[in-house]
């Protein structure tokens, strides 16, 4: 359905009708001269940056690199502010990565973005040939891996959704996979993160477009 | 008909690519820090206005050839062959000055660029565009006034078209941008006065 056959007078009414409460959300753009204070870069591992990118349609590059191995890590991310319900909450990301190979680059939300193993989260996550849905409670991730080879390296539209039941990964408007063990217990904030597992060997992730919102 | 779940899904559908887009609603405390502000001659303050529906203002010190300018810190996203860019401005005052808004290569030189001036040199709104080497005018025929009006540029392979309020007044076929765009403007006193240009709203997208 066109916007023109339902055409409201404001924003907030094109997300919510009139009896809800609209509840958290944020869009951001990745548009413009440096990237939107609501963001915190972060060097886990390494020597990584983050930049604007000039390119047409390019958005925010975040590049992970560093010596020597193991893996080197840069996330952007809101600086540990919890706003997502761990129990009803969706994230929309389109992003792409610019190496296929040992260059594991992910879009999650999650509950603490550090450098631990281990933590709770639910998350998209590139691995040379297919997406995949990871979910955790603390533990060791539960991993399901999507059905559609993505061996390029071309922007896609991700949507990860968190109930209390499930987890779900769509991308490009398919269902990729869904998850009903592990599924985190604490609430969340969104995050983007660029790995590299090669010593002295940029692995770069760019994004164009990042919202969420509680449900 | 229920509500859009998500922004995402008002523009696109999910199987489409977002591409591109910024929108600035030209609302709160200051310009926020993805947009550039610089002096490119003397000294202007870059600040919100404190009114109702005014915006964002640039206003000049009250010294001749005084020119202050917004831009993305040529962070080009835009091709120029492909992007929509809307933005409503007015100025406060209606003499010696000149306020334009468009789309830049780089604001500082003299590079592609498509743009809307508003100048008390000229009688009416004008559409300049300028690729590599050459730019050229075309007279929209509205004349230049101090009111807030909606502007349009969509630029493509083939022309660009300047619609103002609603209305498509020029499809300007020669001297079209070859190179990547960013949106930008100004403000420029013609004396030694304060002017003032206010901007309302921002968007500009690829298409």
């Amino acid at each position: 359905m066109s916007i023109e056959a339902v055409r409201k007078d404001s924003l907030y009414e094109y997300l919510s009708p009139p009896q809800k409460i609209m509840s958290q959300h944020f869009v951001d753009l990745f548009d413009g001269d440096i990237l939107n204070e609501r963001w915190a870069l972060t060097i886990l591992r390494g020597t990584g940056i983050g930049f604007m990118q000039d390119d047409i349609n390019e958005g925010f590059n975040i590049r992970a690199i560093g010596t020597p191995t193991p893996q080197f890590k840069t996330k952007i991310s809101f600086s540990s502010t919890r706003q997502y319900s761990n129990v009803g909450s969706t994230m929309i990301g389109e992003w792409r990565t610019l190496e296929l190979t040992n260059n594991p680059a992910k879009m999650a939300l999650v509950n603490i973005s550090s450098d631990a193993a281990n933590t709770n989260f639910i998350s998209t996550i590139f691995s040379a040939t297919f997406f995949a849905l990871q979910t955790a409670a603390g533990g060791a991730p539960t991993t399901t891996f999507g059905s559609t080879t993505y061996n390029d390296l071309l922007f896609h539209r991700h949507e990860l959704t968190i109930t209390s039941t499930m987890g779900t990964l769509i991308v490009a408007g398919n269902l990729e996979a869904t998850s009903t063990t592990t599924l985190p217990t604490l609430r969340l904030e969104p995050t983007f993160q660029q790995n590299s597992q090669t010593a002295n060997v940029a692995k770069n992730m760019r994004v164009r477009f990042a919202e969420a919102f509680n449900h | 008909m229920s509500a859009f779940n998500s922004v995402f899904d008002i523009f696109k559908a999910p199987a489409e690519d977002w591409k591109t887009r910024k929108w600035h609603w030209m609302s709160g405390s200051q310009l926020p820090t993805d947009w550039n502000a610089v002096n490119l001659t003397g000294t202007s303050q870059f600040r919100m206005s404190d009114n109702i529906n005014q915006g964002f203002e640039i206003f000049t010190n009250a010294v001749d050839g005084t020119q202050g300018y917004i831009d993305f810190n040529n962070i080009r996203h835009y091709d120029e062959q492909n992007f929509i860019e809307i933005w409503e401005m007015r100025t406060v005052e209606s003499t010696f000055r000149r306020q334009q808004w468009g789309m830049f290569f780089d604001f500082t030189i003299s590079a592609d660029f498509a743009t809307v001036t508003n100048d008390t040199n000229s009688t009416n709104y004008e559409f300049v565009t300028k690729d590599a080497t050459v730019s050229s005018v075309a007279d929209s025929g509205i004349p230049i006034d101090e009111v807030f009006r909606s502007h349009k540029i969509v630029g493509s392979a083939s022309d660009y078209q300047y619609t103002q309020d609603g209305v498509l007044l020029i499809t300007k076929l020669t001297n079209l941008p070859t190179q990547r765009l960013q949106p930008a403007g100004s403000m420029f006193n013609r004396e030694a006065a304060n002017k003032t240009g206010r901007w309302n709203f921002v968007e500009v997208f690829a298409t």
